[in-house]
C-alpha cells in the first residue's frame, strides 16, 4: 500500500512538472503616457489689400487710418480691411468669447457719433489659408459672439474687421450701412475682447 | 589425512592461481553508462530599454514603458515624446517550433475614463529579427492599434525578436495608419498594455 502511494505521488510529481514547463509563457507589460492640459491662444493680425494679407507686428491694433472720401457715393471708405487669425491650444471644450467696445468720436467724445453699425464683422473657420466656413457675417454692433470648439473642429477662427462699402455686388453684412458724409469728423475709437474659456 | 590436508590446500591454491591467469588472458570490457536528463523548457524573456536618438539604455526586465508627461511641440500643434521604447523577447524552447503572439490592450485614458479617447492609432509599433546588437530585418511596421501580431521560429533562424515602440511624429518614418497626437486630444493619464505569450 505504501510503495502504491510512493508510486502516485511521484508520478503526480512527474506529471505537474511536465505540464508546467510545456504549458505557455506570458508576459504584460504596461505602456503609459500622459497628455498635460493646454490652455493658450495665438492672435495673429493681418492687413488685407484686395486679396493680399499682410502680417502685422503689432496686433492689439486695426488703423484704418484716415477715411477717404468718395465723392461718387459720398460715402467714407478705406483702402484695406484686417483679418485676425485665432489659434486656439485647448484640448478640452473651450469657448472664445468676441466682444465689442463702441468705436465712438474721441474728438468730441460723443458716444452717440459712432461706427458700430458703419463696420462689417465676419466670423470664419478657417480650414486652409485659402478654404473656410462662413460662422457668422454680422455688424459690429452686433458683434457680441461666442464660438466655441464645436465650430472649429479643424482649423482656425478668422475674424475679418471691414468698413461698410454699400456696393451691391459685395453686400455688406446685415444692419451695416456705409459711412455717410454726414458723419461728424474726429478720431474713432473702440475695441474687441476676445476671451478664452477655460 | 595431514597429506590429503595438505594436497587439498595445494589444490585449492592451483585453482587460485589458475583462475587469476585465466582473468588476466581474456579480453578486458568494461561500459560505463553516462545520463542526463535536459528538461523541457519553454520561457520568454523580455529585456526593454528607453531609446534617445540611437542610444538604448537598459530597463532591464521592464513592466512599464512610460512614456511621461508628452512635450507640446507648437510649431507644429502636435504632442510628442523625448524617448521611445525597444522590448528585446529571448524565447527559450527546446521542444520544437514556437508560437510568439503580440496582443495589444487599448492605451485609453483613465483620467476620463474614455476609452474612445485612446493613443492606440498614435504609437508605432516596429517589429525586427534583430541579428545582433546592430543587424535586423524588418517583421512588421504597423500603429499600436494593429499591433496584433503572431511570429513563429520559422521566422526567426537566428537572433531575436525586437519590437519598438513611439509615439507618432508626423513624419516619414511613421507606420501606416500612425498620426501625431493633435493638440485636441484631451488632457489625461493615458495607459494600455501589451502581452506577450509564447507557446507552447
Amino acid at each position: 500500500m505504501k510503495k502504491m502511494l510512493k508510486a502516485a505521488t511521484c508520478l503526480i510529481m512527474v506529471l505537474g512538472l511536465t505540464s508546467a514547463a510545456f504549458a505557455a509563457a506570458t508576459h504584460t507589460i504596461t505602456v503609459k503616457a500622459t497628455i498635460p492640459t493646454l490652455n493658450g491662444m495665438t492672435v495673429t493680425l493681418s492687413k488685407v489689400v484686395g486679396t493680399t494679407f499682410t502680417t502685422q507686428a503689432d496686433n492689439t491694433l486695426m488703423d484704418f487710418g484716415t477715411l477717404t472720401f468718395d465723392t461718387v457715393n459720398s460715402i467714407f471708405t478705406a483702402a484695406y480691411y484686417f483679418a485676425l487669425d485665432i489659434g486656439v491650444l485647448n484640448n478640452a471644450a473651450w469657448t472664445v468669447q468676441h466682444t465689442p467696445s463702441t468705436i465712438y468720436n474721441r474728438t468730441t467724445g460723443n458716444t452717440a457719433q459712432k461706427l458700430d453699425s458703419n463696420i462689417n464683422v465676419s466670423f470664419f473657420n478657417q480650414l486652409t489659408s485659402t478654404t473656410a466656413n462662413n460662422i457668422a457675417k454680422v455688424s459690429f454692433l452686433n458683434s457680441a459672439r461666442t464660438v466655441t470648439s464645436t465650430n472649429i473642429a479643424t482649423g482656425w477662427l478668422r475674424i475679418y474687421y471691414g468698413i461698410g462699402t454699400g456696393d451691391p455686388a459685395n453686400p455688406d453684412n446685415t444692419g451695416v450701412t456705409p459711412i455717410l458724409s454726414t458723419q461728424p469728423a474726429g478720431n474713432y475709437q473702440g475695441s474687441v475682447t476676445l476671451s478664452l474659456t477655460p | 589425512m595431514s597429506c590429503i590436508k595438505r594436497i587439498t590446500g595445494i589444490s585449492i591454491c592451483v585453482v587460485l592461481l589458475s583462475g587469476l591467469c585465466g582473468r588476466a588472458n581474456a579480453a578486458s570490457s568494461k561500459t560505463v553508462t553516462l545520463r542526463a536528463s535536459v528538461p523541457v523548457i519553454s520561457g520568454v524573456t523580455l529585456n526593454a530599454a528607453r531609446a534617445t536618438g540611437a542610444q538604448l539604455a537598459s530597463l532591464g526586465e521592464a513592466s512599464t514603458l512610460d512614456f511621461g508627461t508628452l512635450i507640446f511641440d507648437s510649431v507644429n500643434h502636435i504632442f510628442t515624446a523625448s524617448d521611445y521604447f525597444a522590448v528585446d523577447i529571448g524565447i527559450e524552447n527546446n521542444s520544437g517550433p514556437w508560437t510568439l503572439t503580440h496582443t495589444p490592450s487599448s492605451i485609453y485614458n483613465r483620467t476620463t475614463g474614455n476609452t474612445s479617447q485612446n493613443l492606440d492609432t498614435h504609437i508605432n509599433v516596429t517589429f525586427v529579427n534583430q541579428l545582433d546588437d546592430t543587424q535586423a530585418n524588418m517583421l512588421s511596421k504597423v500603429s499600436f492599434a494593429n499591433s496584433a501580431a503572431t511570429f513563429t521560429s520559422g521566422q526567426i533562424s537566428t537572433g531575436w525578436i525586437r519590437v519598438y515602440y513611439g509615439v507618432g511624429t508626423g513624419g516619414p518614418e511613421d507606420n501606416p495608419g500612425v498620426t501625431p497626437i493633435l493638440q485636441t486630444q484631451p488632457a489625461g493619464a493615458y495607459q494600455g498594455a501589451i502581452t506577450i505569450t509564447v507557446t507552447p
